[in-house]
């Protein structure tokens, strides 16, 4: 397992290599500069201001640069608050989103998989098909069209949350429902799934005939069988949440890493672009890896050493 | 005995969701393509301002109301079906090409070039595209093609993946080594004996694709980054919904109708690649 481990976290760094080549020549190829944009700005403070960033240099020398500073852990400094660095906007942002994908994948979880379990318990029945409708709108809503009708009914049809910002718990509410609906729909479709065919089996019929009960036969024996493939798709669900939730800060105004992102990009902000797209990509790797290593303790058959 | 095509259209047939999708997106299609011809009369011209009909919730001359413009929230609403039938047909087909391309020619080599092929796939899989995409169209001048391109370059990975599979399980089979017998070379194994056995799947699959692209045409509209010929897309229209909808004008018609209307052509996409599926491939 350990190998496994060491194996995978060695396949980051190529990744992020990619990441962080491929995102430099992007944002330093794209025509414009990101100092134009400044009025009244004099000859001198430009060249001043380039030669500042090393953009007066040749670009495999300023990616040499960057990718040094990058090995140190120094993202550099953005363009945009000349005083602070990608580093420092980073740390401000990122724990804002992880908050806010946390509390969206437990919500998925906690609605979608007792849905899924019902559905299946109950399956071909009415109570089975009104969830599994109310699933497929669910995944094929889009998230800002879903944020878009929150906000209108809950904030100034019935004003119960606040539409922006991150004020107390409250101000969470919205955004985390807007994120995690999809997921809940999906979770549910995946725990129906899985758990007709868990429950079919002849352990649970044994379960049954020696009378445990239903909630027992479902929870305890069915869903330890059931709930893995909902932990196999972890991985890509909080991948999805992640990319979901540079819309939902953006109607939200939530200051978090997307919509960082975002305005970087717009701002020709470079360093800060490829340093939120790097955090993504690292985030998006870890997060697989920790699904693959939580379906090997939930499933035992599955081990990831390598046969002798 | 009935022939595979002829089970597969009962099947479909029986589908009540996936003929009911299909009845919705030939509607569709048909009210996006021929609504220039109504401009002026029956429609109005989605561009055409009217300041002093702002923000007027649906009546009988706008059913849809006005926006912030007085702009007829129908026309436009009509012009963005355009957008994204356009988009997402289009870019599909560019995943189809890639895709089929690439997953043939890994999975007929096969070896060492399949496992070159698929692991670059992988390591594909791994970057986040979609942030590529916003960098793309933020940092450059935007183009339609360049839309289609990048859109279409992030989603044939799977497309290339599910023909590649189908492939690899074809070619072991025992007409294709009669094909080989009577001397047919590996285009001609893989064009006319392989890619025909796969297309059910291929078919299910660019169904499914084309909601995909929709979504993600409207949500990189829905972020400003649009293209020019894209004034009127769904998400552009959300996008200026939700700037204008306060507490004080709670213009509801600005979100519903656009919104509505691209939810149900994705789940209209989605009701129609899923009855394919499960006519085309039962299990």
């Amino acid at each position: 397992m350990t190998a496994y481990i060491a194996r995978r976290v060695l396949l980051f760094v190529p990744v992020l290599l990619c990441i962080a080549v491929l995102s430099f020549f992007l944002v330093r190829g794209a025509p414009g500069s990101p100092f134009s944009s400044e009025k009244n700005i004099s000859e001198e403070t430009l060249v001043a201001l380039n030669a500042e960033y090393g953009f007066d240099k040749p670009l495999p020398v300023q990616l040499g640069m960057y990718l040094r500073n990058l090995a140190r852990g120094n993202l550099g400094r953005s363009l945009h608050y000349r005083d602070r660095t990608v580093n420092d906007i980073i740390g401000q942002a990122l724990p804002v989103s992880v908050k806010l994908g946390l509390f969206a994948l437990i919500i998925s979880l906690a609605a979608g998989v007792p849905l899924g379990v019902v559905s299946a318990w109950r399956s071909n029945t009415a109570i089975d098909y009104a969830a599994m409708t109310v699933a497929l709108i669910g995944i094929s809503v889009p998230s800002f069209v879903l944020a878009s009708l929150l906000v209108l009914v809950f904030c100034f049809l019935v004003p119960l949350f606040p539409a922006v910002g991150m004020g107390g718990p409250l101000s969470m509410v919205l955004p985390a429902a807007t994120l995690s609906a999809p997921f809940i729909a999906y979770v549910s479709r995946i725990t129906r799934g899985s758990m007709l065919e868990t429950l079919s089996q002849e352990y649970i019929q044994t379960a049954r005939a020696k009378g445990a009960s239903t909630v027992s036969v479902l929870f305890t024996h069915g869903l330890k069988n059931g709930i893995i493939p909902v932990i196999t798709f972890l991985g890509p669900a909080t991948a999805g949440i992640l990319t979901g939730s540079v819309v939902v800060e953006k109607i939200f105004a939530i200051p978090g890493l997307g919509i960082n992102f975002i305005h970087s990009a717009l701002h020709r902000d470079y360093f800060l672009a490829i340093g939120c797209a790097l955090v993504y990509g690292a985030l998006l790797m870890t997060l697989n890896l920790v699904s693959d290593i939580l379906y090997g303790v939930v499933d035992p058959r599955i081990s990831y050493d390598r046969k002798k | 005995m009935r022939s595979p095509l002829e089970q597969a259209r009962r099947r479909f047939a029986k589908n009540r969701a996936a003929l009911a999708a299909c009845l919705f997106l030939l509607l569709l299609v048909v009210v996006a393509a021929t609504s220039p011809l109504f401009q002026g009369g029956l429609l109005c011209d989605p561009a055409a301002q009217d300041l002093s009909a702002a923000l007027r919730p649906p009546s009988a001359s706008h059913p849809f109301g006005t926006d912030a413009l007085g702009r007829d929230v129908l026309a436009r609403t009509i012009a963005g079906a355009r957008i994204s039938l356009l988009v997402g047909l289009l870019a599909t087909l560019v995943t189809l090409v890639i895709g089929v391309a690439y997953g043939s020619i890994a999975g007929f080599a096969g070896g060492a070039a399949d496992t070159i092929m698929m692991r670059a796939v992988d390591v594909l899989y791994t970057l986040p595209f979609i942030f590529f995409v916003i960098l793309l169209l933020s940092l450059f001048e935007r183009s339609f093609l360049m839309l289609f391109a990048a859109l279409g370059a992030v989603q044939w990975l799977t497309m290339a993946r599910m023909v590649r599979g189908q492939i690899l399980s074809l070619k072991e089979r025992d007409f294709v080594s009669a094909a080989r017998a009577v001397g047919a070379g590996p285009i001609r194994i893989v064009s006319r004996h392989l890619l025909p056995n796969a297309l059910g799947i291929v078919i299910v699959y660019a169904t499914l694709t084309v909601p995909v692209i929709i979504l993600q045409e409207s949500f990189l509209s829905f972020l400003g980054l649009t293209v020019p010929g894209q004034e009127h897309s769904w998400g552009t229209l959300l996008s200026e919904a939700v700037e204008c909808v306060n507490p004080v004008n709670i213009s509801w018609w600005l979100i519903v109708f656009p919104g509505s209307a691209l939810t149900a052509t994705l789940l209209a996409l989605n009701f129609l690649g899923d009855g394919l599926r499960n006519a085309l491939d039962p299990r």
